[in-house]
């Protein structure tokens, strides 16, 4: 009986394995596997900012939503790093950051959601992973500290080696 | 009224009778046919919870005579029809009811009876009125058409009657529907889209009720012609402000205005690209965001001509042109407040915080406005031992510095 259900979920895993590596990603040269669409990215460590910045200006033709609680992201230094600015929608969310992640996610014309946020507990993870799996969207988390989630689908550390970026995968759904 | 504006989408030339509304729509054959209009006509009536019969003529008189008799060709019209002859802006029943008597008696019971009688005994008997019927029955003599003019403040509005309740936000939605539904026809129909709005809501009037008479005025980022959109963005609002401040009685009229609008027509759609579609919706979450967080929270970023880094961009929702930016690589994260930092020994200290300083770059001089007492800043890129890059200034001829912003 423990046999066949260990081979059911042998296949069960199989299927959400194939189901995972079927979605589509956006390409980046700093990350070998490609950020995953429909999922949640984190990324932390220093350097976090730039490495989202990176993979937005190599897929030039997508429309991204960077919302931060306190916005301090620097517009003109994205420029510089090839981000056109008329396809980036920056939102100052305050205290409705989880909400605006949402609407953003729920309009569905941003493939690309950035969120700056220190924390996000669960229940609001476990909704913008819904939201952006509806969506499609690659949902980008930068986080001070790397935190152990199970909405995550990818987790990246990154830190800065003489100048240069270095990522760790921490965990790849 | 509101019917007259929502059609002006169809032609400009209206004409508003007492029982009727007229429409030009010969020079708009190319654009649609009789049938297509006939339907798109019958949305708009039940839109506006209304009933009518829709017919189409070649003169006024002809198309008011077959939609009040219900016929199809001028010759099936019974002969007091010759009333819409007459003044078919504004009918009188009592104009050419002696005449239609005595039509009757004569045995002249159709309008193709009367075209078939003398002119000059028309003139005898009935005097200029009988010979203007003729002409206008014959199409010798145009009517001039009464100027239409759309009110100046467009307000749409339903009561709630005995049977109809509305206590909570969803059954008011129910009805705000439909109120933002003919608002927003009335208001595309004049080729303009809606930009700020009233929106009011009263409530019954008892000892209790503090406030009857609430009000919500709403301005929009990006104007807008869907009442979907529209009706989400007031949705939220009532949501948020109802949960703090909930209705003190059932509600008995709601009200919107439409307080602001900008000239514009609804985009159309592409068939073979989604590009419209996906600027609407941009528009709409934009709209939504800047309604909730406050009206430059959700923006777009354009550049602008100043060295320093807080003035050198500008928020804005138009479009973004392109622009090269020459000065070094700044940092993607600037402080909204530059933060004071000590210099210890090889530290730098701001709060808290610590850094060990393994190298610095720079300096790289920024003038701003001398005009309005800016003074020149060196700043430098310093490299701390844990990988961060810190971007700090110092006032030229200072030995203060502050952090600036994050190679983050």
């Amino acid at each position: 009986m423990n046999a066949v259900k260990a081979e059911r979920f042998a296949a069960l895993r199989a299927q959400i394995h194939a189901q995972y590596h079927q979605r589509e990603v956006f390409l980046c040269s700093a990350v070998t596997q490609g950020v995953p669409r429909g999922a949640i990215t984190a990324i932390a460590g220093v350097g976090k900012t730039e490495l989202a910045v990176r993979l937005i200006a190599e897929n030039p033709t997508f429309r991204v939503a960077w919302i931060e609680e306190h916005l301090s992201i620097f517009p003109l230094a994205l420029l510089q790093r090839g981000v056109g600015l008329n396809r980036v929608l920056f939102i100052d969310a305050g205290p409705d950051l989880a909400w605006s992640a949402l609407q953003v996610l729920k309009a569905q014309i941003f493939p690309v959601v950035v969120i700056y946020a220190a924390d996000l507990d669960l229940n609001t993870l476990r909704r913008v992973q819904l939201a952006a799996e509806t969506a499609n969207s690659a949902c980008i988390w930068l986080a001070d500290e790397p935190k152990n989630l199970w909405p995550i689908s990818l987790q990246l550390q990154s830190i800065r080696v003489d100048g240069e970026l270095a990522i760790t995968t921490l965990k790849s759904a | 009224m509101g019917l007259a504006e929502a059609c002006c989408r169809f032609s400009p030339q209206l004409a508003v009778g007492d029982r009727a509304l007229f429409m030009e729509i010969g020079a708009c054959r190319r654009l649609y046919s009789e049938e297509s209009l006939h339907q798109r006509l019958q949305v708009v009536l039940r839109r506006f919870e209304m009933s009518a019969r829709i017919a189409c003529a070649d003169d006024v008189p002809t198309s008011l005579a077959l939609a009040m008799y219900n016929q199809t060709s001028k010759d099936q019209l019974p002969i007091e029809a010759i009333q819409c002859y007459s003044t078919p802006f504004n009918i009188r029943s009592d104009t050419l009811a002696k005449a239609v008597q005595v039509f009757r008696k004569l045995g002249v019971v159709s309008i193709a009876d009367f075209v078939k009688l003398r002119t000059k005994g028309l003139v005898r008997r009935f005097g200029k009125e009988g010979l203007l019927v003729r002409h206008y029955l014959e199409g010798a003599a145009q009517l001039p058409w009464p100027r239409f003019v759309p009110p100046e403040h467009l307000v749409e509005g339903v009561d709630l009657q005995e049977g109809a309740v509305a206590m909570d936000l969803e059954q008011m939605i129910f009805y705000l529907k439909a109120v933002v539904d003919r608002a927003l026809l009335r208001v595309r129909g004049q080729g303009r889209l809606i930009s700020g709005l009233a929106l009011r809501i009263e409530q019954e009037r008892h000892k209790q009720v503090g406030e009857p008479m609430r009000i919500w005025n709403i301005d929009l980022a990006f104007p807008q012609g869907s009442a979907l959109a529209t009706l989400s963005i007031l949705r939220e609002r009532l949501d948020r402000d109802l949960q703090r401040f909930p209705l003190e009685s059932a509600v008995q009229r709601i009200e919107v205005e439409v307080t602001r609008s900008v000239q514009g027509r609804s985009r159309q759609h592409d068939l073979f690209t989604n590009k419209e579609k996906e600027l609407e919706s941009f528009q709409s979450v934009v709209s939504r965001l800047t309604e909730k967080l406050g009206f430059h929270k959700a923006f777009l970023a354009a550049p602008h001509e100043s060295h320093l880094p807080e003035r050198c961009w500008r928020k804005t929702l138009g479009e973004v042109g392109e622009f090269k930016v020459l000065a070094p690589p700044r940092p993607l994260r600037v402080l909204r407040q530059p933060q004071a930092v000590r210099r210890i020994d090889n530290f730098l200290v701001c709060g808290r915080r610590r850094w060990k300083v393994a190298a610095i770059r720079g300096p790289e001089r920024l003038s701003g406005d001398w005009w309005f007492g800016d003074r020149e800043r060196d700043y430098y890129r310093i490299e701390a031992e844990t990988g961060e890059e810190l971007w700090v200034f110092t006032f030229a001829g200072s030995d203060e510095h502050y952090l600036h912003g994050l190679f983050d």
